[in-house]
């Protein structure tokens, strides 16, 4: 062994993301073909690929990330999730019934999948040769998702109950028993809008706070009110830049009419050139929100006084959209893994690392393997987070 | 005897500690850090990680500890010096041949491109008639008490011009000797306007406004055929499968569930459903002309009702509802309006802005009778 590496206090660590387009996109390529002669069996091997690839790429204080997971357990996983796929698929061609049971015994499931998956990606991700860990309280993760799904529950009950049934028309009865219920259940769907941000920061508390690196607790430090924030200006932008455009569009497909004279394309143009419009107010939409919450959520992350720090730019998400969305789309998806690269490059050159003193002192905690099941039904079925 | 050794980081396994340090190994197999109290050990109880780009390489001891390197020409040379086989170091050659590469590529082109034209298509249609009929059935339960209670209202065709359709609805039916359970149904369609649809468990729903439309019970009759020929080929079973293959191809191809709501993969899939279905109505067509022929039915009729639905969208129908006129005498003048424009060089008629549409006119138009 050699001298420890000398380590200064206070030291500001960039992540840092050295992932080259070109080498993915071999790498992604061959992933594809291999799962399509394999008939999908590789695609378990393919993502465990991926994944080692961006966590190795990724580097922090001169050591990079490790992904851990074995292939076999994702396979198992993936089969199962298929098969429950399939099922909540298909169920809703079988009849509304049985997809509205589907869909309950989903929701009944989702927080302990959630759990689950956040368990597995971080036990089996690693830095230093020390893992993450995820601690499992399955109690508290019910707790959060109890008010929306009574809520929801709630609203699609009592619509599925006052729609009168058949093919006949509403008789007075029907009319007066629609008078009857109150008229607070209308107002449910007007709570939704009002108590997201607050359970999107419960949600994301609950995974910091349960998120581990090696014995270091990690400690999500602020209030629900950046959530709000976050949500009300980009309702606000929504709002008036959707008037502005709405304007405009009126304005260019009155021009564009007397141009054409009456032509039947008219209405056709018209539609093109505000869907055009229409796209970047989407694209800002998203990159705003998703550059927020990252640097919301990551730059209140505490590990043991150790700070983790995020300034993501709305401006150059929103180009990095536009620019990955186009050359996509030009493309025909060939140009999907320099987006992927060039993405994570930029996310990776804004987040830091504020270290209190040496990052020494972690020790491994040993646990078992968790098995792939709950992360592959979370990704099959699509509650990937981003956290 | 001859060392060689890999520079890289050291981590004992019990903390996060890193250490710059060299691993070195010897021709008799032994592997060691140098300069570390740990002895050696063999080759063999190493495990050492697969080559993925210019990742770092993770070599494992025993013990818990992990050495990590940049230098992976040199752990490429350990392996082969020592013999350790790497199952998946296959994969990384495939990678980094750019013949190779280019092999991958033209695959996964031609597959992506004989699925979603032939495979889709093809496999959608075996699965659909694979299906018992309950599936079909229980698939449209439903549906029309919700286009009921949601956009149309009862018909407010005379029982007498109801029971007419039936019966010639029937007769045909009869003929048709499918083993279909056929039911014919009439709404005032509202919003829906003019229109005919089939539900999966073979109800054929028409709209007054459509009824209208007719000058001919013939023409109610093609629409009738078609119709018929969506519930024979189970298109909206056919749709469910088309739809699902598809999105199990965009999270292959992707590699995420979340992708496939995305801008970047709704456009190209929108598209190529809206192929399928084109595919599927010139599917229901081929059967609605194979028993025109059959009975004598003149496919001018099939033809003239097309127009005649498209020409209730055009602006020139439009313009003169606005001045008041009867519907028929709209219609009428829209079709004539239609009739001229295809004959002149007029630049734009609205069946030429929907080439399918002038493509299915065409093709009963030039049917024999």
């Amino acid at each position: 062994m050699n001298q420890t590496v000398a380590v200064a206090r206070d030291r500001i660590l960039p992540f840092e993301f050295q992932g080259k387009a070109k080498e993915y996109f071999s790498i992604w390529i061959v992933n594809i073909a291999l799962t399509i002669v394999t008939l999908g069996i590789y695609s378990a091997w393919a993502k465990v690929r991926t994944n080692q690839y961006f966590y190795g790429s990724t580097f922090l204080d001169g050591a990079s990330f490790r992904y851990l997971a074995s292939p076999m357990q994702i396979l198992k996983g993936r089969i199962v999730a298929f098969v429950l796929f399939l099922a909540y698929y298909f169920s809703g061609l079988i009849s509304p019934e049985a997809s509205g049971v589907t869909f309950l015994l989903l929701m009944l499931l989702f927080p302990a999948l959630l759990v689950m998956s956040m368990a597995f990606k971080l036990r089996n991700s690693a830095w230093k040769n020390v893992r993450f860990d995820f601690e499992k309280n399955f109690k508290k993760a019910y707790m959060i998702f109890t008010v929306p799904v009574l809520l929801i529950g709630a609203y699609v009950g009592m619509t599925f109950l006052l729609l009168p049934t058949g093919a006949q028309p509403m008789t007075e009865t029907d009319a007066q028993q629609l008078q009857d219920i109150p008229k607070a259940i209308f107002l449910i769907p007007l709570l939704f809008p009002i108590l997201f941000p607050l359970f999107e920061y419960l949600l994301v508390r609950f995974l910091v706070n349960h998120s581990r690196y090696g014995d270091g607790v990690f400690d999500f430090d602020t209030g629900a009110g950046g959530f709000y924030g976050m949500y009300v200006l980009a309702g606000l932008v929504f709002l008036v830049v959707g008037v502005i455009y709405g304007i405009l569009i009126a304005g260019v497909s009155a021009g564009i009419g007397s141009m054409l004279d009456e032509s039947p394309a008219q209405g056709i143009v018209g539609m093109a050139v505000s869907l055009l419009l229409m796209l970047p107010l989407y694209l800002w939409i998203f990159a705003y929100i998703n550059a927020k919450k990252t640097n919301l959520i990551y730059s209140n992350i505490r590990i043991d006084g150790h700070e983790l720090e995020s300034d993501l730019k709305v401006s150059d998400m929103f180009g990095l959209y536009v620019t990955n969305t186009l050359a996509i789309l030009l493309s025909l998806g060939l140009l999907m893994p320099w987006a992927k690269i060039r993405t994570a490059r930029y996310r990776a050159s804004r987040t830091r690392l504020n270290a209190m003193d040496d990052l020494d002192d972690y020790a491994n905690a040993q646990r078992q393997r968790q098995s792939a099941l709950g992360e592959e039904m979370g990704e099959m079925f699509d509650m990937d987070l981003g956290v | 005897m001859q060392e060689v050794e890999i520079e890289g980081l050291f981590f004992d396994g019990q903390t996060s500690a890193q250490h710059r340090a060299a691993l070195f190994y010897r021709e008799d197999g032994q592997v060691g850090m140098v300069g570390s109290a740990r002895q050696p050990v063999s080759w063999q109880s190493l495990n050492i990680s697969t080559r993925i780009g210019n990742t770092p390489r993770y070599i494992e001891f025993p013990d818990g500890s992990q050495f990590e390197t940049a230098d992976n020409d040199g752990v490429d040379l350990l392996c082969r010096r020592l013999g350790y086989r790497d199952r998946q170091g296959f994969v990384h050659v495939l990678e980094t041949n750019k013949r190779y590469v280019v092999m991958m590529l033209v695959i996964v082109i031609m597959a992506v491109w004989g699925f979603v034209q032939y495979g889709v298509p093809a496999m959608s249609r075996e699965i659909a008639l694979l299906m018992p009929d309950s599936v079909s059935r229980t698939m449209g339960e439903g549906v029309l008490d919700f286009l009921d209670n949601q956009f149309m209202a009862p018909s407010a065709l005379s029982d007498r011009r109801q029971a007419e359709l039936r019966a010639l609805f029937e007769s045909y039916a009869d003929q048709l000797d499918e083993g279909l359970s056929l039911q014919v149904e009439f709404r005032d369609g509202g919003p829906m306007a003019a229109n005919a649809f089939a539900l999966p468990d073979g109800t054929i729903v028409f709209t007054d406004q459509l009824i209208e439309l007719a000058d001919d019970d013939r023409e109610i009759a093609s629409v009738m055929l078609h119709e018929i020929g969506h519930v024979h080929y189970r298109h909206s079973l056919r749709s469910a499968v088309q739809q699902f293959s598809l999105a199990m191809l965009v999270m292959l191809v992707t590699g995420d569930v979340s992708a496939s709501s995305s801008v970047v993969t709704a456009l190209p899939l929108v598209l190529v459903q809206t192929g399928y279905s084109r595919d599927m109505e010139w599917e229901a067509d081929g059967f609605a002309l194979h028993f025109m022929q059959q009975w004598e039915i003149p496919p001018e009729f099939f033809a003239s009702m097309m127009e005649k639905l498209e020409a209730r969208y055009s602006d020139v129908y439009e313009a003169c509802r606005e001045d008041g006129s009867q519907v028929s005498a709209c219609i009428e003048e829209a079709v004539a309006s239609l009739e001229r424009s295809r004959g002149g060089d007029m630049v734009e008629s609205y069946l030429s802005t929907h080439p399918l549409s002038r493509e299915r006119v065409e093709r009963f138009r030039s049917a024999l009778p």
